[in-house]
């Protein structure tokens, strides 16, 4: 379970996040909506230690973020995996690689295993055959589920995913959505969603949250979301 | 304030290269890439500048000498001349803006576009994967280019000298490069400099461009930022050392 407690986040004096209090149940998929700017990303960025929060803690399994050192926080973020909004591939790498990197790096498979495991990814994904090719050779639906087989492949308990939806067509969202779903069912993930595509929200989430402007205006069911802020989802879609 | 920063984050990185490096078994093929990455990139360029290098000091020697002056001290002076401070200061300022620049665009890109932070989120250190290969790769092979380079200016002058301007005999171009001949000209010319000139290219790359932000223009920002301040400490390194060591 990840514990967020009295988070604030500045950036240049600016309050991104206000006080945020939140509690990520294991295996839900949690979905943090909002239109852009409302410190969705900071927040999921706080939540694995790429950003520090100037007040409150961020608690994973027990273990509060606040004072980690480098190693442990390291350690702690193979727990984690994170899909990026423009999927953050390494263009130096072929797919292949970019899904072996973690394995090269922390694992001591042999070069065999490591191969059958990111063959047995890419087929979860659906990108069987494009072992070979770099992100550039890769449209932004394929990036996206490259980026998600580079999460799973070394099993997180966490998946954070930014904005998974964004910048796709209809048929790729529709499958990204799938496998977050997919994810969740087969292997227990427990996913937090940042995102202002509601489509996603209602086809993935379990839980919702909806912030604006860095504070936590509603959290609940999916349904109860619609029944109570239709006017601030009509608000987003227009403005997305 | 901002250049106080700065140094401060320098020296923060810096420390943390250092402390990467008794990861450098671990970080090995990142290492193997960068050596191979550079020599690559840098190999044709050195080539051409020591050619010219070789034939623009051999040009400079017989202009500036008269019949008085004997030949094999002019051949000395080219030699010397080329092997201390020519090739190495030349080279370390055309490396500043192949290198610097290629590394803060390399790395500044992959700060944009969140690649670094991915980095991160895979529990891999991007102070180990990416700026300690390419500062161990500068400090080694900026010397074994500049060892080549000085090889082929070296030969071209002789050359040049011997051959084409019939300026002077073979044994008296050899016997001028072994006149008050020190081994320690040639580590200083050939390793010291070199070395400490591929670190700081390397090191101030990589700096700049993690630091940038901001879009393809703070990439462009980075990259010309790392040329500028590298070829400025190159070339104040050059001073300092040649003052210290020789």
């Amino acid at each position: 379970m990840i514990e967020i407690k009295g988070v604030w986040k500045y950036f240049e004096g600016k309050e991104v996040l206000r006080g945020i209090n939140l509690k990520i149940e294991d295996g839900m998929t949690t979905v943090v909506l909002g239109p852009s700017g409302q410190g969705k990303t900071v927040l999921l960025k706080n939540i694995i230690g790429l950003y520090k929060p100037e007040r409150g803690e961020i608690i994973a399994d027990g273990i509060s973020l606040n004072g980690l050192k480098k190693r442990e926080l390291f350690e702690l973020r193979k727990k984690f995996a994170f899909i990026f909004q423009g999927s953050a591939l390494f263009d130096f790498l072929t797919v292949d690689e970019n899904i072996a990197l973690y394995l090269r790096m922390h694992t001591k498979m042999s070069k065999e295993e490591i191969e059958k495991k990111v063959k047995n990814v890419l087929k979860v994904v659906g990108m069987e055959g494009t072992e070979q090719l770099y992100p550039e050779e890769l449209s932004g639906g394929m990036k996206k589920r490259v980026a998600i087989a580079r999460a799973v492949v070394f099993s997180p308990k966490y998946i954070l995913y930014d904005e998974p939806t964004t910048g796709l067509d209809r048929e790729n969202a529709r499958v990204v959505n799938a496998l977050i779903n997919r994810l969740k069912r087969e292997y227990g993930v427990t996913s937090i969603v940042v995102t202002h595509d509601i489509d996603c929200m209602e086809t993935v989430a379990d839980r919702v949250v909806l912030l604006k402007e860095g504070r936590i205006i509603f959290m609940g069911k999916k349904e109860e979301v619609k029944e109570s802020h239709l006017d601030y989802l009509y608000e987003m879609e227009e403005g997305k | 304030m901002d250049f106080f920063t700065a140094v401060y984050e320098a020296s923060v990185l810096f420390v943390e290269t250092l402390s990467q490096l008794r990861r450098i078994y671990f970080y090995r093929r990142q290492i193997v890439e960068q050596f191979y990455s550079l020599a690559v990139t840098t190999l044709p360029i050195a080539s051409i500048i020591a050619v010219f290098l070789g034939l623009g000091s051999t040009v400079q020697a017989t202009y500036q000498t008269s019949s008085l002056t004997p030949r094999y001290f002019a051949a000395n002076v080219i030699f010397k001349t080329l092997i201390i401070e020519g090739t190495p200061i030349v080279l370390g300022l055309v490396l500043a803006g192949k290198i610097g620049g290629s590394l803060a665009a390399e790395i500044g890109s992959m700060k944009i576009s969140e690649q670094i932070d991915a980095l991160q989120s895979l529990s891999i250190d991007p102070v180990g994967f990416l700026v300690m290969p390419r500062v161990i790769a500068g400090l080694i092979m900026v010397p074994i280019i500049t060892i080549y380079a000085n090889l082929v200016a070296m030969f071209s002058s002789f050359f040049m000298s011997t051959v084409i301007l019939n300026w002077i005999t073979p044994d008296e171009y050899i016997s001028g490069m072994r006149m008050n001949f020190k081994v320690f000209e040639m580590y200083f010319g050939n390793i010291i400099k070199p070395s400490l000139c591929g670190l700081i290219i390397a090191f101030i790359g990589s700096f700049f461009g993690l630091r940038a932000k901001g879009g393809a223009k703070g990439v462009g920002i980075a990259s010309t930022t790392a040329v500028v301040v590298s070829a400025v400490i190159v070339v104040i390194l050059d001073y300092f050392t040649g003052e210290l060591l020789l």
